[in-house]
């Protein structure tokens, strides 16, 4: 054993206990689920937006399942916050949008045509 | 789906007899029903530390907190919280600091905030089966920068600059110890892990060698590389046979990773590590009892010196660590001396693990920065007395160690100060007693313990110790005498001063401190012929005043048959039967309470 060989076994396994492992995300990004959510397709979203992070190779980013939301017929429904847990919210949200909204929301910008608020539902 | 979310259930010895592993196969079970296997991975880790509410299940990335979980509660986590991303709302644990709160992390909670959990950073986190998830965790990276950068002294000079203590009980200087041993030339070298915790009620060891095993195996091959060592031994006690699985498990997984072995990180350093099994002897905790055990021979003791530093096992210069100390010995090594000091107080710094047990509502280990005060560990960590009930006194250090009362809880825990107040650290149990616990049966309990585990080799310990049992037994059984009284402080003196090992100079210590601090109890149990606590059945009896409603509760459940009385008439207890076993007064409705102990 050698110190690189070492050093590439400690990679992969910070890779598999990543989840466990204290962070501060730079962005961290829940999919609404429950049972509105997952009629509408969240899971899917989530699955997309796992996977477009791995291929990113994104390690500071943190994406799971959050809680419903106020905005009923806006699922699948996502909510970002960036670092300083300013929040947006994406309503409507296609397989092809959430990747978007994946590398955009790590390099701080915002996806604006899928964004909702207040005052766009209440329109 | 790529891995979304991890179970990780604690898999320590209490949340196995809990019911771990079956909680694991349901997880896998569920899930793969539910076609969300691949999303979730179920692994099993070490302690939590909160053993009172195991089985423990936290769900990462959200952290959130399990507690008391059942097979039957599975599914519902399952098809709510990882499914559908709702939290079991009734299974989450809350304490005091986090009742009203969402979103609650663990860190959060009262139980941890105060705690540096260093020596326990791997221990419900990673799973001990797999190495790859030490090093992860910068598993063998002390190891290889020791072995392949720094020469033997170096070692030693940021040991001995840490300021670390053996955290076994003596708390001598480790980095001291290793240089004795350096020091001393030899053919063949060794150091032990002293894995025997024969403390009642101890368990941090246990839970270090379940949860974090790999810790012990590179801090053996560092401190062989410092003092000289190519062989290294742990000696487990047998009654734990998941560490010692665990252990076993990962020496092998060591070896087959060539982290130890021959030419260690191409370095020229051999470092071979092996088990050995302790046989159920207090005593062979005793470093040169151990010796004597791995030699092959009846665990004694020997004089000291030579001490084992110069002529240890097989008469070679060997190092013994407890396994608290060596599990420090990595992190030392990675992060500096500057940063073990920076935590603790000046001559005791570091962390100190702590099993707190007996009447406490958070039982568990905990560990502490030293210099933090008893009453914040009692109170803040451990929740405080159960069911409300008042604090007597805390016992620390074990068999060993002796009581500490309320006016003392605000002394800092570490090495110096619990030994300022008639008391020592010890290995780090910490027992709580609360108003229904007799000092006088605490005293006779642990010295119980200690005749039966004396090896008998020398006078003082064998003899001596056993009179004052007779003594303590008569006390309880209400034949007491006040001359007994002095005949324990007599005898207690001269025990400590001349028995060969801390085994008997320690064993008179409780019997000490609680004449000291409850000496009226033992004045009530001698003259009065009366245990206040209720405790010693000799000198308790039970009545029935003249509040009973004729309930007939009582009856029902005693055993003996002993209580008679008519229909919504005051009962009576025949005093002629009664084995004053409490279940009538147990029983009685909490409204009526008419029957009482004098």
């Amino acid at each position: 054993m050698t110190l690189d060989e070492l050093n590439k076994i400690k990679e992969r396994g910070i890779e598999k206990i990543h989840l466990r492992l204290e962070k501060n995300p730079s962005c961290k990004i829940y999919v609404a689920t429950g049972y509105s959510g997952l009629a509408q397709g969240s899971r899917q979203i989530l699955e997309a937006m796992l996977d477009e992070a791995f291929n990113l190779g994104l390690n500071n980013i943190l994406i799971t399942q959050g809680p419903s939301t106020t905005f009923e017929g806006y699922d699948p429904v996502v909510e970002v916050y960036d670092i300083n847990d300013n929040k947006v919210v994406y309503g409507k949200v296609t397989t092809d949008a959430a990747r978007k909204i994946v590398s955009y929301s790590i390099a701080g910008k915002v996806l604006e045509e899928y964004v909702i608020d207040d005052k766009k539902v209440n329109q | 789906m790529r891995v979304r979310m991890t179970v990780l259930l604690c898999a320590g010895t209490g949340c196995i007899s809990g019911g771990s592993n079956e909680l694991r196969d349901e997880f896998n079970h569920v899930l793969r029903e539910l076609g969300i296997k691949d999303e979730v991975s179920v692994v099993q880790s070490g302690c939590f530390g909160l053993c009172e509410k195991g089985p423990v299940v936290v769900i990462y990335p959200d952290e959130t907190f399990y507690a008391h979980v059942k097979v039957s509660d599975v599914r519902k986590i399952c098809e709510e919280h990882i499914y559908k991303g709702i939290p079991v709302k009734e299974l989450e644990f809350h304490d005091e600091a986090t009742k009203n709160k969402t979103n609650v992390k663990l860190k959060d909670l009262g139980f941890y905030a105060k705690q540096n959990r260093r020596v326990l950073r791997n221990c419900g986190l990673i799973n001990p089966y797999d190495i790859e998830e030490y090093i992860a965790r910068d598993g063998y990276q002390a190891l290889a920068k020791v072995v392949t950068s720094m020469k033997p002294q170096e070692v030693i000079d940021v040991v001995k600059a840490s300021g670390l203590r053996g955290r076994g009980g003596a708390g001598f200087p480790t980095g001291l110890k290793w240089s004795f041993c350096a020091a001393n030339q030899s053919s063949q070298k060794y150091i032990i892990c002293n894995a025997d915790e024969g403390d009642p009620g101890a368990f941090m060891d246990r839970a270090v060698l379940e949860g974090d095993p790999h810790s012990i195996i590179e801090a053996l091959a560092i401190g062989g590389y410092a003092i000289g060592a190519t062989q290294g031994y742990i000696y487990v006690r047998a009654e734990y046979p998941i560490a010692v699985e665990r252990v076993e498990y990962a020496i092998n997984k060591a070896k087959e990773y060539g982290l130890i072995g021959k030419n260690i990180f191409g370095s020229g350093f051999d470092f071979d590590v092996e088990i050995r099994l302790g046989a159920g002897a207090f005593v062979c905790g005793e470093e040169t009892a151990l010796i004597a055990s791995i030699e092959g021979c009846r665990g004694m003791p020997r004089n000291k010196p030579p001490f084992p530093a110069s002529k240890g096992l097989w008469a070679h210069p060997t190092v013994i660590n407890n396994v608290e100390t060596l599990a420090n010995i990595a992190q030392i090594i990675l992060n500096g001396a500057e940063w073990f000091r920076s935590i603790g107080t000046e001559k005791s710094p570091g962390t100190k693990i702590f099993a707190v047990g007996g009447k406490i509502n958070n039982t568990g280990l905990v560990e502490v920065p030293m210099g933090i005060t008893l009453r914040e560990v009692i109170f803040e960590i451990g929740g405080g007395i159960k069911n409300g009930k008042k604090f007597k006194a805390v016992q620390t250090g074990g068999p060993s160690g002796g009581c500490i009362t309320e006016e003392q809880l605000d002394t800092p825990i570490d090495f110096d100060s619990l030994v300022a107040i008639g008391s020592m650290m010890g290995s780090g149990g910490m027992i709580v007693m609360d108003e229904d616990n007799c000092m006088v049966d605490v005293a006779r309990f642990y010295l119980d313990f200690t005749v039966d585990e004396s090896c008998g080799k020398c006078t003082p310990c064998r003899e001596g110790n056993r009179r004052m049992l007779e003594i303590l037994n008569k006390i309880c059984d209400g034949q007491g005498t006040l001359e007994d009284l002095e005949k324990l402080e007599d005898l207690a003196s001269m025990i400590k001063d001349a028995s060969l090992c801390a085994l008997g100079q320690s064993a008179p210590n409780p019997v000490i401190s609680t004449i000291k601090h409850f000496r009226e109890e033992y004045l009530a149990h001698i003259v009065d012929k009366r245990c206040p606590a209720g405790v010693c059945k000799n000198l308790v009896s039970y009545f029935i005043t003249d509040k009973c409603i004729g309930c007939d509760m009582c009856a029902k459940v005693c055993p003996v048959s002993a209580i008679k009385g008519g229909k919504r008439e005051r009962h009576e207890i025949d005093q002629s039967i009664c084995i004053k076993c409490g279940s009538c007064k147990k029983a009685c409705p909490p409204k009526i309470q008419a029957i009482i102990y004098k």
